[in-house]
């Protein structure tokens, strides 16, 4: 079974140089995962900030090289590609960032970011099949194209924006979709349109989605896999109903614990003991757990070395010395270990 | 339900024995901001009252009027924004009709803001320790010559009902203060001699929580306290916010649009829209059981973990504050929206004690029954 996209134990290091050895920062250690060709899957990354989710999404997309390991695509070194398959590999992985304020030029009416790529990668033999083209993306998102074609950016609502960004992306009939946050600068009522737009793009057309986000309550909501990330390490992946359902790295425990229910029934934990503005980022070293000064279960062996990744259930690993009796996972590849549920949620019409 | 507020509308008078004890009264508040093409109403006649404890949740969708409301209450709106009629009664007296220096001393001592994006509201040039004490000696009155020092008051007494402080504290009361409100928001006493730039976010917003509350203010008005900030330290930087509220024994206004944060530490829920409260009361009982049409969306639009459903989101856009139309606001997106909606202004009503909504259902049900 092909994997379209893999990290092979990427791992990317920022700052030091050759006389300043000191000064690093690791934003992505030894993480490996894998998005299945044969199946569209949609799979979170969550984090806080900090955790390098968003330096993940950079090496996914090719934009930054590792500093060690690989990036594939359909087997193919993505740092190494030739100038073809770059071009083919920028048009099937498309990216939709986090603001859809900072992401049109604002002397553009919204056409030119649906002419340009249209441009670049000749999908279209002249204006009419262009036009066609840019209709059918901007319907699959549910918006009008009379009403939103020819607009300046500051005439659309921050949804509408973000939502033609969506339609962007789909003009290229890409494979993976990589969504960086996509709905942190919208608000509630919004991001539910715009995240069932891209889950109907995942069910639809068959497009696998890497959802990044810090917001565990969308990730339960929409995805299949979902990777924890904590300081640029995986505490914990599998599928959402696992983790989220039955959380077992204490980092992702604490998570859950924090996110602020929409129930009053449903109270917040205790307070904790405030140790997370206290922990001395420079006192972290590489060979330990680095969750290790904020958990309560810290034991002798947390300090001495970094814990694997073991498999704790069949769609479930996490990297902690809780579960030292549990196989470690050998020859790692997250998310093609997992057997995909396949959700089937009732359609509800507005 | 003795944490509620009791609304009144302005033209209702008798409802005000109800709610004597409040200590912030909100009435038919109007702000607007004045542009080339007409008034802009941001805020359109907002009514509450808000009794001493009591935390109260603002929410609504980004240009719903709830942060102009925010800046409106500590009386800082700025043109060409404007506060055109209403009136804002804290412990008994209208903010609006005090004069500019007696209005500086209320703040901060009466009322104080944690505004929204609180963690880049410092000073960074300026350690800790300043930013906290130069609040404090802002509201020392100016002493003439002659007058003996009345040392034998406590330092942080007040000298007045605007909260002017009876004399200036000395340098070691000074840090003793610091150090203990520093205690307080759960940072170490060594902060005091840091710079912002020391800090992390959490750690910063611990620092504003610390100058908000340094000279016990009766009402405090958060704007968006946590929107920058990580889930984990989030619920920590609330449940400070609880904790110092409760111990002081002031009046929180959150004003946010986390739905999940309100139900977790507000009493009482607001909801906003087009610049009027559409739905006032009790957390518990409106998340059961919503009255309005648009706060049964807003809740029905939040995903959580207890169940896999389908993203329901609000149709349509809020309307253009400029020029509203008459009949109810809501009525373009509204999905029960009735032909008595398009031309009729809907009236306050009362569903229950403390609970109010601004809807024709319930007009409808009022004049029915």
């Amino acid at each position: 079974m092909a994997n379209l996209l893999e990290l092979d134990n990427v791992s990317k290091i920022f700052g030091g140089g050759f006389f300043n050895r000191s000064n690093v920062t690791i934003a992505v250690q030894d993480v490996s995962l894998a998005i299945p060709e044969d199946r569209p899957t949609i799979t979170a990354i969550a984090g806080e900030s900090g955790s390098g989710k968003t330096t993940l999404a950079r090496l996914l997309l090719g934009v930054i090289p590792p500093t060690s390991g690989q990036v594939l695509y359909q087997g193919e070194d993505v740092q190494k590609m030739r100038s073809r398959d770059w071009l083919n590999f920028r048009r099937e992985v498309q990216p939709i960032f986090q603001d859809p304020f900072e992401a049109y030029n604002p002397f553009y009416t919204v056409d030119h970011v649906l002419h340009r790529p249209i441009r670049n990668f000749k999908l279209a033999l002249n204006a009419q099949e262009r036009d066609q083209r840019i209709e059918e993306s901007l319907r699959m998102v549910g918006l009008q194209p009379d009403e939103t074609l020819g607009r300046y950016p500051h005439q659309l609502s921050g949804g509408q924006r973000q939502r033609v960004m969506v339609a962007r992306a789909l003009l290229l009939r890409p494979r993976i979709i990589l969504a960086d946050e996509p709905v942190s600068m919208v608000d509630a009522s919004l991001r539910a349109t715009i995240l069932r737009s891209i889950r109907d793009l995942n069910r639809d057309f068959g497009i696998s989605v890497i959802y990044i986000t810090h917001d565990l309550t969308t990730a339960y909501q929409m995805c299949d896999n979902i990777i924890v990330m904590y300081r640029g390490v995986v505490a914990e992946a599998g599928s959402v109903e696992e983790v989220i359902q039955n959380p077992k790295h204490p980092y992702t425990q604490l998570l859950i614990d924090s996110v602020p229910q929409p129930d009053p029934k449903a109270a917040w934990g205790e307070e904790d003991d405030e140790s997370v503005d206290r922990v001395d980022e420079s006192s972290i070293v590489t060979d330990q757990c680095k969750f290790a000064p904020r958990c309560k279960y810290v034991m002798a062996e947390c300090t001495d070395s970094a814990p694997p990744l073991r498999t704790i259930g069949p769609n479930q690993l996490a990297s902690c010395f809780l579960y030292t009796d549990r196989p470690e996972v050998e020859d790692l590849d997250i998310g093609q270990s997992f057997e995909y549920p396949v959700i089937e949620t009732a359609e509800v019409t507005n | 339900m003795t944490t509620a507020p009791t609304a009144t509308t302005s033209t209702d008078g008798a409802d005000r024995r109800q709610s004597q004890d409040a200590v912030l009264r909100v009435d038919d508040l109007h702000v607007y901001y004045e542009t080339a093409a007409g008034d802009v109403k941001a805020v359109n006649g907002v009514t509450f009252d808000l009794r001493p404890g009591e935390r109260l949740a603002l929410v609504g969708e980004s240009g719903s009027g709830k942060s102009t409301m925010a800046t409106a209450l500590m009386r800082m709106t700025r043109p060409p924004g404007k506060i055109v009629s209403g009136s804002i009664e804290l412990g008994g007296r209208d903010l609006l009709q005090l004069n500019e220096a007696e209005m500086r001393r209320a703040r901060l001592a009466e009322i104080a803001l944690v505004p929204q994006g609180a963690m880049n509201s410092l000073n960074p040039v300026i350690r800790i320790e300043k930013q906290i004490i130069d609040g404090i000696l802002d509201h020392v009155i100016e002493e003439s010559p002659g007058t003996s020092r009345r040392s034998e008051e406590s330092s942080f007494s007040r000298a007045d009902d605007f909260g002017a402080l009876a004399r200036t504290p000395t340098r070691s009361e000074l840090r003793e203060k610091v150090a203990d409100l520093l205690t307080n928001v759960g940072l170490s006493p060594s902060v005091a001699r840091m710079y912002p730039h020391e800090l992390s976010g959490g750690m910063k917003q611990r620092a504003v929580l610390a100058i908000a509350t340094c000279l016990s203010p009766k009402v405090i008005v958060a704007d968006e306290p946590t929107s920058a900030l990580d889930v984990v330290v989030q619920r920590q930087i609330m449940q400070t916010l609880g904790r110092l509220q409760s111990g002081i024994d002031a009046a929180v206004i959150l004003v946010g649009h986390d739905m999940g944060l309100v139900a977790q530490f507000a009493d009482t829920i607001g909801v906003m829209y087009a610049g009027r409260l559409v739905e006032l009361g009790p957390v518990s009982q409106i998340f059961e059981d919503p009255q309005h049409p648009y706060t049964k969306l807003l809740i029905d639009s939040l995903p959580s973990f207890s169940q896999k459903k389908e993203f329901i989101g609000i149709p349509g856009m809020p309307p253009r504050l400029l020029n509203l139309p008459s009949g109810c606001t809501f009525y373009p997106r509204c999905p029960s929206a009735m032909d008595v909606c398009r031309d009729t202004d809907p009236v306050n009503i009362e569903v229950q004690p403390n609970w109010r909504t601004e809807c024709h259902l319930h007009t409808e049900a009022v004049s029915n029954g």
